[in-house]
């Protein structure tokens, strides 16, 4: 059976031999007040800049584009966002963007909270540029209700898991 | 019998201890090669070490119109090896970019990698890369026989190549450069479409000699993009002919100045080299004039380099030039940059200048800077190193305002790459092998560097608590530090990152800065213009330090092991005097301070009086006796107790605290304890105690600490100093750690959401005005 699919036109992507940091880590924690998931995701500065040049039409600089409510949409919502879903009972979770923190020393954080979910299973895609960068490789790390922090690797072979609440 | 069976279990389980508490601290004897005549069991050379030689000429032009390189080149190659050579290898590395690549066929892919079209265009972009190779003969035109794999070259010899005999030969050959910005690449060519100009960075771009060694015989694996390379030394004579409106910087000296650069030129290029800060060569209003004008004329600009592993080079009408000398071990070195005006006010301002820094601050912890040149050259987004040459990023936004940020990128980017000239180019590891041996140890000397240039500079690696995110956790796709280039999963962190951070943890918390610096000293001095391994890195600084690295080396470039020490619990306990006035107050204090049952409290309130209150018959002797108060029994047995005691007297009064800690090593890499006590009275001591105490318990230990005075609080790693990954479990009592979300919320007011600040500082002025 032929399966169609459909392109998204951004344009084009470098590709160079820069010592690009490949990995992506978010920090995740449920918040019984209100009954949503705190995330923050830390990226590298360096990557992140390289696809938003190619991918945000007037794109100048992350400095820039995050003070820019249409970049910094266009940033989380289509770079973002697309790399890190979450669905609780196969449906998606919504996430809302927080803020943001720009590091001199090349990494850059965005923060975000969920809509109000249940305290149960949810199921975490976080693939973030690995369609761009195939040594790409990212980890999320859950505390959970007993202060324990749990580490879950995602590559391009396992892009999600099952995270019990 | 039984006795016996006993004895026996008993033997047998101190059997097992004994060697589990020797997996971490065995020695890696059985992970390191064996020492030979050619690399000794010091870490050093050994009396028969050998190296081979590659000289080379090379005629290279720039065909401007087509974006073509031709070249041809001979090569000069001795065999100093005690064996004979059938056959020679040769690197191919443009053929990364030919048609047939392995690189891209290696890559693994799935649907969701074609999500865009900007990926899809990147996968099936067509170019036609790779080297044409026209011609490989003797200097007399005899052919020779020749194979290629891929990015490999073999020429087969008619005569096997005898120990100390030299062979030349001719290759021929061109390619079409990529365009860096499309394909990407190490080297290639940035084109500026508004006025048609170019700028060349040209790099791996001749067919170059293979390393032949005692190690690997001839190292020829496969360049599939990574794994960078490793070349033997030799001389180089170049001759690169360009458009003459073309600047040009390259590995060496150039050799005729007269014929190329004008007469203000070389007057300006000679007071440079007597210049403590930058003199510009080619000023940025020159390079503007080049680049309106074509020029359909060439020059040649000739190059002798000595004693170097790879030749580079990069030409643009485009090109700024600024120079100044600096001075190391009495020679002159000439610092350069070459940037075209887009890369400035950065460039014309930093870059030079932090050439000059770097090539001082790693002649101090490695060895003299060995060249009279070098050099950095602007080159969009990428950062790559060759012999006295490397192209750097950091570009300002085309108003001339930049980042913070984009600031101490450029700054970050042109340390390493300078840095590079000392690892690999003239410590020359195997880069295809090991990428560790010349990324990390250049990002440690990095870090030092860039401290020097100013202080808490935002460095991206080197502090311990940096790497911490990258080693904990799920360790299923991570490899260890010694792992070949090609194979290792997260290179950045990898080879970059965590030896660097090894390094620095060992400069600073294990063996201490004397200590370690005259041992990396000594095996940059040992092994310049040589090919270390790591052995005889590992060798090396136990050798010249009188410290047993083995369970570090073992730990931190072997395994994928974490840092996570917990301290479990503390318990306090103090001496008892014996003297029961001392004794007996203590125990009333405790009773009298011990929480009480609410209901209890309650009663008391509740009950106006209880029956034996009313009634005096009620209270016996056990009702009546007063179990804190000294009576005489009390006192005559504690004059006995001091006739047989007299000695130990002052110590049982001396009211020390003995605090037991109870530590439990739950990532696996054995670690020194570095405690932090926080008396009662607000001052405070650091405690060190070395990885040695996990030596026959990996995963408990405790220890005793006799004080003077009383704790409030216990931290572990409190100068984030040993990449400990789990600071929760690190105080006591508990001290809750907030996520970076919880940082976040606490400073939202703070929010940095400021615009570029030399953009705003532009508004406040033109507000001004």
């Amino acid at each position: 059976m032929k399966h169609i699919f459909t392109l998204i036109f951004l344009s084009f992507h470098t590709l160079n031999f820069a010592h690009e940091t490949y990995f992506a880590f978010a920090e995740m924690e449920y918040d019984d007040k209100c009954s949503c998931l705190e995330i923050s995701i830390k990226v590298s500065s360096h990557d992140l800049n390289e696809i938003a040049e190619n991918d945000i039409e007037n794109y100048k600089s992350l400095e820039s584009a995050l003070i820019d409510k249409k970049q910094i949409k266009e940033i989380t919502d289509d770079i973002i966002l697309q790399g890190f879903q979450i669905s609780q009972a196969k449906k998606f979770t919504q996430l809302f963007y927080e803020g943001f923190e720009l590091n001199n020393d090349g990494n850059c954080y965005f923060f975000f909270r969920s809509e109000e979910i249940d305290p149960e299973t949810i199921n975490v895609r976080f693939d973030l540029f690995m369609g761009i960068y195939t040594d790409q490789q990212n980890k999320l790390i859950y505390r959970n209700s007993n202060d324990i922090n749990v580490t879950y690797g995602f590559f391009i072979f396992k892009r999600q898991t099952d995270i019990k609440l | 019998m039984k006795y016996s069976q006993i004895l026996l279990l008993v033997s047998f389980l101190f059997v097992l201890s004994s060697a589990q508490g020797q997996k971490k601290f065995a020695q890696i004897e059985e992970l390191i090669p064996t020492p030979n005549e050619y690399r000794n069991a010091a870490g050093a050379p050994g009396h028969n070490y050998y190296q081979q030689q590659a000289d080379y000429k090379m005629n290279i032009v720039i065909d401007d119109a087509t974006q073509m390189l031709k070249g041809d080149e001979v090569i000069t190659y001795t065999n100093n090896s005690p064996d004979a050579l059938g056959y020679l290898w040769l690197q191919l590395d443009q053929n990364l970019f030919s048609k047939t690549s392995d690189t891209k066929l290696i890559q693994v892919e799935k649907m969701e990698d074609f999500r865009d079209i900007s990926q899809l265009k990147r996968k099936i972009f067509d170019y036609d890369g790779g080297f044409k190779i026209e011609d490989i003969s003797s200097l007399n035109g005899v052919n020779l026989r020749y194979s290629i794999n891929k990015t490999m070259l073999r020429i087969d010899l008619d005569k096997p190549l005898k120990t100390g005999a030299s062979i030349s030969f001719k290759i021929k050959w061109w390619y079409n450069i990529n365009d860096r910005m499309a394909v990407g690449g190490r080297s290639g060519y940035e084109y500026f479409e508004k006025e048609d100009n170019y700028i060349y960075t040209v790099a791996q771009f001749f067919p170059r000699m293979c390393v032949y060694d005692d190690v690997s015989g001839w190292q020829n694996k496969q360049f599939l993009g990574r794994g960078e390379f490793t070349l033997p030394f030799g001389n180089y004579d170049v001759s690169i002919t360009v458009p003459s409106d073309h600047v040009l910087g390259a590995t060496g000296e150039l050799q005729n100045t007269s014929s190329i650069l004008s007469g203000d030129q070389r007057k300006r290029l000679e007071q440079a080299k007597k210049s403590d800060s930058p003199v510009f060569i080619v000023t940025e209003e020159e390079a503007k004039a080049s680049e309106v004008d074509h020029s359909k004329s060439t020059k040649t600009w000739k190059f002798k380099a000595l004693n170097v592993r790879d030749f580079a080079f990069a030409s643009s009408r485009k090109f700024i030039w600024d120079a100044q000398n600096t001075t190391v071990g009495g020679k002159d070195v000439l610092c350069m940059s070459y940037y075209p005006k887009e890369g400035n006010p950065l460039w014309e301002r930093y870059s030079t200048k932090l050439v000059a820094h770097t090539v001082q601050t790693y002649s101090k912890y490695t060895v003299d800077y060995p060249y009279p040149v070098a050099i950095s050259v602007h080159s969009k987004s990428i950062g790559m190193e060759y012999p006295m040459i490397c192209f750097n990023g950091g570009r300002p936004e085309p108003d001339g305002t930049y980042s913070e940020r984009t600031k101490y990128g450029m700054w970050g980017v042109i340390i390493h790459e300078v840095g590079h000239n000392f690892f690999p180019m003239i410590i020359n590891s195997d880069e295809r092998q090991w990428t560790w041996m010349d990324e990390g140890l250049n990002t440690f000397v990095q870090y030092l560097t860039e401290q020097e240039w100013e202080r808490d500079y935002p460095s991206r690696r080197g502090p311990a608590y940096k790497i911490a995110d990258y080693m904990k956790g799920d360790k299923s796709n991570i490899s260890p530090i010694m792992t070949n280039s090609e194979s290792i999963w997260q290179f950045g962190n990898n080879a970059y990152g965590k030896p660097a951070t090894a390094l620095n943890i060992l400069r600073e918390t294990v063996m201490g800065r004397e200590l370690f610096d005259y041992a990396f000293k000594t095996y940059c001095e040992r092994w310049k213009f040589k090919h270390p391994t790591p052995a005889d890195f590992f060798r090396t600084m136990e050798d010249a330090s009188a410290v047993d690295l083995d369970w570090f080396w073992r730990g931190w470039f072997y395994s994928t092991d974490h840092v996570d020490i917990s301290l479990e619990s503390v318990k306090l306990f103090q001496l008892n005097t014996q003297n029961p006035i001392t004794e007996k107050a203590f125990q009333k204090e405790q009773n009298d301070t011990k929480d009480e049952f609410k209901g209890d409290l309650e009663n008391k309130k509740t009950i106006k009086e209880t029956i034996n209150e009313k009634d005096a018959g009620i209270d016996d002797f056990y009702a009546k006796r007063d179990l804190f108060k000294v009576d005489k029994l009390d006192e005559f047995e504690y004059t006995q107790f001091v006739k047989r005691n007299n000695q130990n007297l002052e110590l049982l009064n001396s009211e020390k605290f003995f605090y037991e800690l109870n530590f439990k090593n739950i990532g696996g890499l054995v670690m020194p304890l570095i405690i932090r006590i926080n008396y009662i009275d607000e001052t405070s001591e650091i405690i060190r105690i070395p990885a040695e105490i996990w030596r026959r318990s990996e995963v408990d230990v405790s220890k005793v600490f006799i004080l003077d005075k009383e704790v409030v609080s216990f931290r572990l790693d409190p100068l984030l100093e040993t990449a400990d990954t789990d600071l929760y479990n690190n105080s006591w009592p508990r001290e809750l750690i907030p996520s970076r979300y919880d940082l976040f919320k606490q400073q939202k007011m703070r929010n940095r959401r400021d615009e570029n600040p030399m953009q705003r500082q532009k508004r406040v002025d033109e507000l001004g005005n």
